[in-house]
């Protein structure tokens, strides 16, 4: 479903409505085409876990598994591959700690805005 | 095909004309709300559209800083922070100017700022503005809140890359008595904490102590999370981890063999954190005597890693780790040629 859009630019841009929906509906669609339910990365929630949209895991879990407490994990569309850093690249929380030899990164959720 | 992004852009600019503050509050809080909602693509062409209404207020305006700073989160969270620190600097220094005495304000922007330096890898920019950040989260939202403990969490975290384990531990603790306080002991909040500790006390020798903190998350994570969450993938590697380093490669092996299939389902079976434990349990299951297997495992992480455009020591790591097996098996000579492509991709980075 396409995601709705922001009343200045429906104001300022009837003419790109049509092409701004379809535009999105692709991207979601084209993300939905991956076999991983989850992608690693930062995003609203800080550096962790999210949700890839309509993934088929995403929308039926095992049944031997609880349904979670929490809220349900945090979905994330980005427009571009996850970067090198949380990908296995050298740098930043997402890297491995060369210094202290130890192979399992940090947890940051908190790396997000406070707003 | 033609990029999403260029179509919004098209879009956006087809509504050229006058800004007024109803555009850019209207673009702003459609561009915040699609970030939040993980809509990244969608919230930057927004939060773009409001940086440009918001330029023509003036450039000391603080809306300016709102929007600035929110689009540092979004090029964020695409792997730009190159492009989102000029944003998050000309955001505080707006704040800095404009409202020194919003502390919730400062405090936004100096976490925001500190944040761009710590994803970019460069503690040590960071850790002077999570201090007073720190100092301003406690003004604002009082000593025994969420953002404290955020900040307190964040400030720990990079005083951890630098190396000072007494200032990380205390940070830790405190953050972790005030997540207790404020979302109780059994919240999905205290598990980063309790995880970033036992690492902390992984590094330092201290497994004893680590031990209880790393049950203690993968309970939460299993809990709050479900048992098929990478989160629980994540505490059951660490808790395996933290058995193999202490050389008990039994109490090792189940955890990291069922973190590498979690991974594997959650992730997809080319994910680096996959490469990562499949490494783990190679080397495992090489002390156990699993001949067979390790050498399965560490096939798996060097074919990872290979098509991977990570960090070539990750690579040099796992090609060690094959070299290993192959040598114990005695193809000494298959060993060899490993090693020394581990040692060709080690010398560019060293």
């Amino acid at each position: 479903m396409p995601p709705p859009l922001s009343a200045s630019i429906v104001r300022r841009s009837m003419t790109g409505v049509a092409a701004l929906s379809a535009t999105v509906a692709v991207a979601v669609a084209a993300q939905a085409v991956a076999t991983s339910p989850y992608v690693y990365g930062y995003g609203p929630q800080g550096l962790g876990y999210y949700l890839v949209p309509t993934a088929p895991a995403a929308v039926a879990a095992p049944a031997a598994v609880a349904a979670p407490a929490a809220p349900a994990a945090p979905r994330l569309t980005v427009p571009s591959q996850p970067s090198r850093a949380t990908s296995g690249g050298s740098v930043g929380p997402g890297a491995r700690n060369w210094a202290t030899g130890n192979r399992v990164p940090s947890h940051r959720p908190w790396l997000r805005s406070r707003s | 095909m033609i990029r999403p992004r260029f179509l919004w852009a098209a879009a956006l600019m087809l509504g050229a004309g006058a800004a007024t503050a109803a555009d850019w509050k209207a673009d702003q809080d459609a561009g915040w709300k699609a970030y939040k909602e993980g809509r990244i693509e969608e919230a930057e062409a927004l939060l773009k559209s409001a940086e440009k209404a918001a330029r023509e207020f003036g450039a000391a305006d603080p809306r300016l800083a709102v929007t600035l700073d929110h689009l540092a989160w979004v090029y964020c969270a695409e792997g730009r922070c190159d492009e989102a620190e000029p944003l998050a600097r000309e955001a505080l220094a707006i704040r800095e100017k404009a409202l020194p005495g919003d502390a919730a304000a400062m405090a936004d922007s100096l976490n925001t700022l500190a944040a761009v330096y710590d994803e970019a890898g460069k503690p040590a920019l960071a850790k002077p503005l999570y201090v007073r950040c720190l100092a301003a989260a406690e003004k604002a939202d009082g000593a025994e809140s969420a953002g404290v403990a955020a900040a307190l969490d964040n400030l720990a975290a990079v005083d951890h890359a630098l190396g000072d384990a007494a200032e990380a531990e205390s940070l830790y603790k405190r953050a972790l008595a005030v997540r207790e306080k404020v979302a109780g002991a059994d919240s999905a909040d205290l598990s980063a904490t309790l995880h970033n500790l036992g690492l902390l006390y992984i590094d330092q020798k201290k497994y004893a102590d680590a031990e209880p903190l790393l049950k203690r998350a993968l309970a939460i994570n299993e809990k709050a999370r479900g048992a098929d969450h990478p989160e629980v993938a994540a505490a059951l590697e660490t808790l395996g981890w933290l058995y193999a380093v202490q050389g008990k490669p039994a109490e090792a092996e189940p955890l990291l063999k069922k973190a590498l299939a979690l991974y594997e389902a959650d992730l997809g079976a080319e994910h680096a954190h996959v490469a990562r434990a499949a490494g783990e349990l190679g080397r495992v299951c090489l002390e156990r005597g699993h001949q067979d297997e390790a050498e399965s495992c560490c096939k798996q992480a060097v074919a990872i890693l290979e098509k991977s455009a990570g960090d070539p020591r990750e690579l040099a790591e796992a090609l060690d780790d094959y070299a290993a097996v192959l040598r114990k098996a005695g193809r000494e000579a298959d060993a060899a040629k490993l090693e020394a492509r581990a040692a060709g991709l080690r010398k560019p980075a060293e």
